[in-house]
């Protein structure tokens, strides 16, 4: 276990570059990626191909990239004051939303700005409930394995026997 | 001090400590008011994000070496509710479940994640009178279970039925509950299991105070999906696990008839001839074994001195 732990540790910032490495170039004008693999919880699960350019042929910039696309935002927070902002240089997600996030113990308030941006989701909160909550309204897959297959630690964390067939969601 | 007390010595003054109270007036319990730490930590658990993928029973059960459970982790049988309705509990092979619930009105149902909630001012702490429990600096209620008796006060006094004991144990009785890993990760900093392995940001921690200020924000800007309330800011003298949610507390489980009072006040009087009993029972005990040995002594004495008077 703890080793397990170490090498989480040492292969985390490798991940973090490897998902860094994605540099979705900004504005709708630029060509955006065919496909994005998100592999970050590598340890419990295989990677995640995300199909990029089925999502972009049904959706706006916006509706996932809140207001960092210069498409204009979605999101009635946003619109405050993201309304007209231009487009960013690197608008991947984990660009905004760090891989982890753990308030400070002793910090009583979290970021400089103590008005806006205090709330933000880390990577893996703010992909799922980005994918899971629009997948919820759209009719999209909603179990986790329908877009997560287990590695083998990933079958023993979850106590499935290694020979079972992997349960319904 | 106490990591001297042993099963013996706690069971004696636990004797002694009835004996007293039929002589003596309870005090209050200076010994057991507890400071509230202001940088303390708490995870605020938002039901309304809540999916009920139980990742965070499946981390707990991997971070706290509990035993493999009879189904897998991915099993959504377990939501279903027992013969009478009853749902799942925290219990010596789980210290944290996750239920489901279909309130009213609502299309979808919601999830809630029960474990301890770790008082500020926790009723197990107070009413453990050989003092097995600590609340840390950190948040934690954490305790000693080389300390406890098993005398399972404790499981009666949790407002939230949390504290379980190893059955299967009836000699070495050990308490279990959830520690906020506070020896693996809390003490370093670091979040709990549960919360690093939930994917949706269902919970969330950090300082209690900045999680106040977060929930209350979420109310502010999304007032229709959230109910105007923190569970748990207030409940028995507020709790480091705060709670907010979209349907009333009561409809998802939560005991709303909590007063907000910490439940140490009730018990304080009680409490008050604990330390008493645990200094003076020594000099009491030594007091009627003198008694005894003596009228025994006394009769022997007497024994021999009766022919001596004829
Ligand atoms: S929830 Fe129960 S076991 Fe946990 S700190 Fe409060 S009183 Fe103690
Ligand atoms: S890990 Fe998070 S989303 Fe999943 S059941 Fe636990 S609290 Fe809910």
């Amino acid at each position: 276990m703890k080793a397990l732990w170490k090498i989480v540790k040492v292969f985390f910032p490798v991940i973090m570059i490897c998902y860094c490495v994605f540099p979705v170039k900004g504005m709708c004008g630029q060509e955006p990626p065919e496909s994005v693999v998100l592999s970050y919880l590598h340890k419990l699960y295989k990677p995640v191909h995300f199909d990029h350019q089925v999502h972009t042929e049904m959706y706006d910039c916006c509706s996932c990239h809140h207001h960092t696309t210069g498409d204009g935002t979605a999101k009635a927070g946003c619109k405050k004051c993201h309304s007209d902002s231009a487009a960013l240089e690197n608008v991947s997600c984990s660009s905004c939303h760090q891989f982890k996030k753990t308030v400070e113990i002793t910090q009583s308030v979290p970021v400089a700005d103590p008005l806006y941006h205090i709330d933000k989701p880390d990577l893996k909160g703010a992909l799922h409930l980005q994918c899971l909550g629009c997948h919820q309204t759209e009719d999209g897959p909603t179990g986790c394995q329908e877009c997560h297959e287990f590695t083998p630690a990933g079958r023993t964390r979850f106590a499935l026997k290694n020979e079972e067939l992997q349960r319904r969601d | 001090m106490f990591t001297k007390t042993s099963r013996r010595t706690v069971l004696k003054s636990g004797l002694t400590g009835a004996l007293a109270t039929l002589f003596m007036r309870a005090k209050s319990a200076e010994s057991h008011s507890i400071k509230k730490y202001p940088d303390s930590s708490g995870v605020l658990v938002d039901l309304t994000r809540c999916v009920g993928c139980r990742s965070c029973e499946a981390a707990c059960n991997a971070e706290q070496n509990l035993p493999e459970p009879e189904l897998p982790f991915t099993d959504k049988s377990v939501f279903d509710e027992g013969e009478h309705g009853q749902k799942r509990r925290t219990d010596e092979t789980r210290y944290t479940v996750v239920n489901r619930y279909e309130p009213e009105g609502l299309d979808h149902p919601l999830f809630r994640k029960v474990q301890c909630n770790h008082c500020q001012e926790p009723a197990c702490l107070s009413s453990c009178f050989v003092n097995a429990y600590t609340k840390t600096p950190e948040g934690a209620v954490i305790y000693d279970p080389d300390i406890c008796v098993g005398c399972r006060t404790c499981m009666i006094a949790c407002p939230f039925y949390i504290p379980t004991f190893k059955y299967s144990s009836a000699f070495h009785p050990r308490i279990l509950k959830c520690i906020f890993c506070y020896d693996t990760r809390l003490k370093y900093g670091r979040e709990p299991a549960c919360v690093e392995a939930c994917p949706q940001d269902a919970l969330l921690f950090g300082s209690r105070d900045t999680l106040i200020k977060i929930g209350r924000r979420r109310i502010e800007e999304k007032g229709d999906r959230y109910v105007d309330h923190i569970y748990g800011e207030y409940e028995a003298g507020g709790t480091s696990w705060l709670y907010l949610s979209s349907v009333p507390f009561e409809e998802v489980g939560f005991n709303t008839d909590i007063s907000d009072e910490p439940i140490l006040d009730s018990v304080k009087n009680f409490l008050g001839i604990v330390p008493m009993v645990l200094t003076i029972w020594p000099a009491l005990f030594t007091g009627f074994h003198l008694l005894a040995t003596r009228k025994e002594k006394g009769v022997e004495d007497q024994n021999i001195h009766v022919p001596e008077d004829k």
